[in-house]
């Protein structure tokens, strides 16, 4: 009996359980209803104001994600440093950094170009790598030229 | 330069040294106040000791996320006047240091981060180039300009939208009236062809255009080999109130190559100096109409640059024999 008993309670308890877990099983489908009736506002909002943005555009304008104006005129001299050791990426990676200059004389038209190169790894930067080319030019004639190819330049920082 | 060691300090200045005897071999030092910069470059049958004085000149920001690496340019003064020396094997020449000569001018910039444009064929993904100035004795009318382009199969940190990323920018300055339009797009020449961002200068109104296109493709010889080099560009960038058409032709034997390893890939910068350029600069109104031509016609100055930069010759045994080598000495 006590057995049947336990049966019937442990039944009765499998059966509430299992009332229990059926009244608990709508709430993720519920609590995402809840979300989505959120969130429809949201997307709604988004695809309006896109929509809104793409029929405002001008005959020659085309969409855009985002727009912005992070350029500097005429930026500060530390614009212009070497960069390597502001950077802390994860894993290393080539660093490269050039400074290229252009010089003209329009009265004889002489060109001068000069290029200088640093490469190095992000996590050895005092392992440099570099390299100076340099040409002087009068439209085809060359009158001057210079190219260390870096791969004979080992730099190494002191 | 294997006997050269070489020390960097104050963030920009390298000086190589011999190592046995501690003489100067190459120096490249840099000081600059924001409107001055002096630049002074020694090497053998070399000497440079310049005074820029800017004119013009911009930042692509101060934005750079330390732990992205992302590739930054600084055309920190395209458009100087200049005056100084240079002395190139032997032979010196001085340049005028009168504030009002409209003889000498320069370009001077920065480009830095981990990636450089690449992509397969490396000859579809390159970084374009253009520097113009056309001077005028009236600072009012003095025009600078500085343009370019760089394109990437995939960029990397960017995700499914660094596919095939392109940007550009151009900065346009008429006297002290500063223009620019810069844009980066996703998925470039695909039918998903998608602007991530366009951007202009406040005057301007709305970000419109912004592309390069390459013609007359030919053969250029040198020492590395042979190379396919667009001998004709096409500059075109339009905001809603000024429109920028820059075509350059590059004559015969102007085109040279710089060239750099970038780790296992030969990076080629094609250049031509004092090429010819048709310019057309004007003003646009609201509904896209054009309004007051600013210039129009080949510039009368030899004020000019322009490059078309790539991976080549594509990586070849003896590129990969010479990176190699690098690697060795660089592990030294």
């Amino acid at each position: 009996m006590s057995s049947r008993k336990g049966n019937a309670k442990a039944a009765e308890h499998k059966g509430s359980a299992s009332a229990a877990s059926a009244r608990v099983k709508p709430q993720p489908s519920s609590s995402l209803f809840s979300c989505w009736s959120i969130c429809k506002y949201i997307v709604v909002a988004a695809t309006a104001a896109a929509a809104y943005q793409y029929f405002s555009l001008a005959a020659d304008q085309p969409f855009v994600l985002k727009t912005t104006i992070d350029l500097q005129h005429n930026p500060p001299a530390s614009a212009y440093r070497h960069r390597v050791n502001q950077y802390t990426v994860a894993e290393n990676r080539t660093f490269i950094q050039w400074w290229n200059y252009a010089v003209v004389d329009a009265e004889t038209k002489v060109h001068w170009t000069i290029a200088f190169g640093i490469m190095t790894l992000l996590y050895e930067p005092e392992k440099r790598i570099g390299s100076f080319s340099y040409i002087q030019r009068v439209g085809t004639e060359v009158q001057a030229e210079l190219q260390s190819k870096c791969c004979l330049c080992i730099l190494m920082n002191s | 330069m294997d006997n050269v060691t070489y020390k960097v300090f104050n963030e920009c200045d390298v000086i190589g040294l011999d190592k046995t005897t501690g003489k100067t071999m190459f120096k490249h030092v840099v000081s600059a106040d924001g409107q001055r910069m002096t630049v002074q470059v020694d090497l053998p049958d070399l000497a440079v000791d310049l005074l820029f004085v800017r004119v013009n000149g911009w930042y692509s920001g101060g934005s750079e996320n330390p732990k992205l690496c992302h590739q930054t340019s600084t055309m920190y003064a395209y458009h100087s006047k200049v005056s100084g020396s240079i002395v190139s094997k032997g032979r010196k020449f001085e340049l005028d240091p009168s504030p009002t000569s409209v003889r000498f001018r320069a370009y001077g910039g920065s480009t830095w981060g981990c990636y450089l444009p690449f992509g397969t064929p490396p000859i579809e993904y390159p970084w374009t180039w253009i520097w113009l100035v056309i001077p005028n004795a009236d600072p009012a009318k003095e025009i600078g300009i500085a343009a370019g382009t760089i394109r990437y199969q995939q960029y990397p940190d960017f995700g499914v939208l660094g596919r095939d990323f392109y940007a550009a920018g151009a900065f346009v300055d008429i006297g002290q009236d500063h223009h620019w339009v810069s844009s980066a797009r996703a998925f470039h020449k695909s039918p998903f062809e998608t602007y991530l961002v366009g951007s202009v200068s406040p005057q301007d109104g709305y970000f419109s255009a912004a592309h390069v296109d390459q013609s007359d493709w030919r053969i250029l010889k040198d020492d590395y080999g042979e190379s396919l080099i667009p001998y004709t560009q096409t500059f075109t960038f339009r905001s809603q109130k000024l429109e920028l058409i820059a075509q350059t032709r590059a004559k015969e034997g102007e085109i040279f190559r710089i060239s750099f390893m970038r780790e296992l890939n030969m990076y080629s910068d094609f250049r031509a100096n004092g090429v010819d350029v048709h310019v057309l600069l004007r003003t646009r109104h609201a509904n896209g109409t054009t309004d007051q031509v600013l210039y129009d016609g080949m510039i009368s100055s030899p004020f000019s640059a322009v490059e078309y930069a790539y991976v080549d010759p594509y990586p070849t045994p003896a590129s990969v024999i010479a990176a190699k080598r690098e690697r060795v000495n660089f592990s030294n």
